[in-house]
């Protein structure tokens, strides 16, 4: 597990250097940030059960019946959630934005590797749960500062924050007790680096609106508004 | 509520506007709503919905929508009149501001795209920068805060005569009064003023001094609860209890 917990710090230390980016000197989260994270998110998460119960499904988990029965019920944990970022949108009076580009290809890729390759995707989801800690952590405080913010429109970012729902560890530790072989420790490393790469694509997508990424082949002007 | 350019001239000539006619029409003419006090109004959000005698009317329930206005505030206020807003979000040439995201915004169409908008939030628990300002004419003349809107940042294309941006006002008053608010302020600079009075508004005879938009005089609009102006009233001011 060395592996992925290194992918996972890596991670972080990347995420740090994005909100870094845009906060040092004095800067802050503007509320249009904040709308394409949530959008992001509700377009990300919803689904998400279909990933973790398909990943639960197969044949090398028939002897794994913990991780199983963990990824059943994170499934069913995660599942409503998107409808907690569009709630957060709905209090700003808004709608979720289209899905950006970066959120279509995590789903065309993931979908089509997680029924053979599972840990694949099981090692993005690692990223998912962990990016925003570690090295992150203080950089994502400073982030959510802004007097848009208030109780009613942040249930997403609170009901995510590690104290409050730490599946960050216990993803890790169901994978660590689950007795994995080499070829999964592969795998998980390898979706961890991907998730990687298409989750700070999406957060700089929210982050910085002008940027290359926000646009969307075949809808030139229209930055994912 | 600042209209940008001169819409004054051209809405004042349609003052007896398409929406006004459709409404004396469909209701046989306005009628009071019968009511006993407390009244609690109806949250903005569920009671500015689209109404079919107002097609070309809309709700920005998108980013994207709420972008277009903000470009439009942007060309008239900011490029076209200098005034140095400041923008609540990073996109370049859009004029957005934190009230937008606790209000309702309104736009009007035509074939060839937006034509005026306009924003809508409730005075109580307002994070207006004059919000303030409001609660205290709204006390001085002794109306019910929480059933009184701030209507702001009304605006027109200028390639539109501005017969829309009327039409977003009795828009506003026939939604907001059906769920229960009466009470309008806005503010207008001193060239504007006769133009809200023709749409029922009175003087409150309360200037501020905004350090982007110069000065500008705070009206009221008592609606009586009536959802459509009273084709008598139209020549003259409905008296406000109270008024300055």
């Amino acid at each position: 597990m060395t592996r992925i917990e290194t992918c996972i710090a890596d991670a972080q230390a990347l995420f740090a250097e994005l909100l870094e980016s845009y906060l040092k000197n004095g800067g802050a989260t503007t509320v249009d940030q904040y709308i394409r994270y949530l959008s992001f998110q509700y377009h990300l998460t919803r689904g998400v059960q279909r990933y973790f119960m398909s990943a639960a499904a197969h044949a090398d988990l028939a002897r794994r019946r913990r991780l199983r029965a963990f990824l059943v019920n994170f499934a069913n944990e995660e599942e409503l959630h998107y409808l907690v970022a569009a709630n957060d949108l709905h209090q700003l009076g808004l709608k979720p934005m289209p899905a950006p580009f970066d959120v279509e290809l995590w789903h065309a890729y993931f979908e089509r590797v997680v029924v053979d390759r599972p840990f694949v995707r099981l090692g993005a989801a690692t990223i998912l749960e962990n990016i925003s800690n570690g090295a992150a952590r203080p950089w994502v405080r400073k982030a959510l500062t802004g007097a848009f913010l208030t109780r009613d429109n942040t249930k997403f970012l609170v009901l995510h924050q590690h104290e409050t729902l730490p599946h960050g560890d216990q993803i890790l530790e169901a994978l660590s007790s689950a007795n994995l072989e080499e070829r999964h420790l592969a795998d998980l490393a390898e979706g961890a680096r991907k998730g990687t790469v298409l989750y700070l694509r999406m957060a700089e997508w929210a982050l910085r609106p002008g940027c290359l990424l926000a646009l969307r082949p075949g809808r030139r002007g229209d930055r994912g508004g | 509520m600042e209209l940008a350019n001169t819409a004054a001239a051209d809405a004042e000539r349609e003052a007896g506007s398409y929406a006004a006619a459709a409404f004396s029409l469909s209701l046989g003419g306005p009628a009071s709503i019968a009511r006993s006090e407390p009244i609690e109004p109806r949250p903005l959000r569920e009671a500015l919905v689209a109404h079919s005698a107002f097609p070309h009317v809309r709700i920005a329930d998108t980013y994207a929508r709420l972008r277009a206005i903000g470009a439009l505030r942007h060309r008239q206020y900011v490029a076209g009149q200098g005034k140095p807003y400041a923008s609540a979000v990073r996109d370049a040439g859009t004029l957005l501001e934190l009230a937008d995201f606790s209000s309702v915004n309104l736009y009007a169409v035509d074939r060839d795209g937006l034509t005026a908008a306009m924003r809508v939030g409730p005075l109580v628990g307002s994070n207006h920068p004059k919000a303030r300002h409001f609660q205290s004419i709204a006390e001085d003349l002794n109306v019910s805060a929480r059933r009184t809107l701030i209507c702001t940042r009304l605006v027109r294309d200028p390639r539109h005569s501005g017969r829309h941006a009327v039409d977003l006002v009795s828009f506003v008053r026939v939604r907001t009064v059906e769920a229960g608010w009466r009470y309008c302020l806005m503010q207008t600079s001193e060239a504007l003023v006769r133009f809200f009075e023709r749409q029922g508004f009175t003087s409150t005879g309360r200037w501020s001094q905004d350090e982007s938009a110069g000065r500008l005089q705070t009206m009221l609009l008592d609606t009586h609860d009536l959802p459509v102006r009273p084709k008598a009233a139209r020549t003259g001011d409905i008296h406000i209890q109270g008024a300055a």
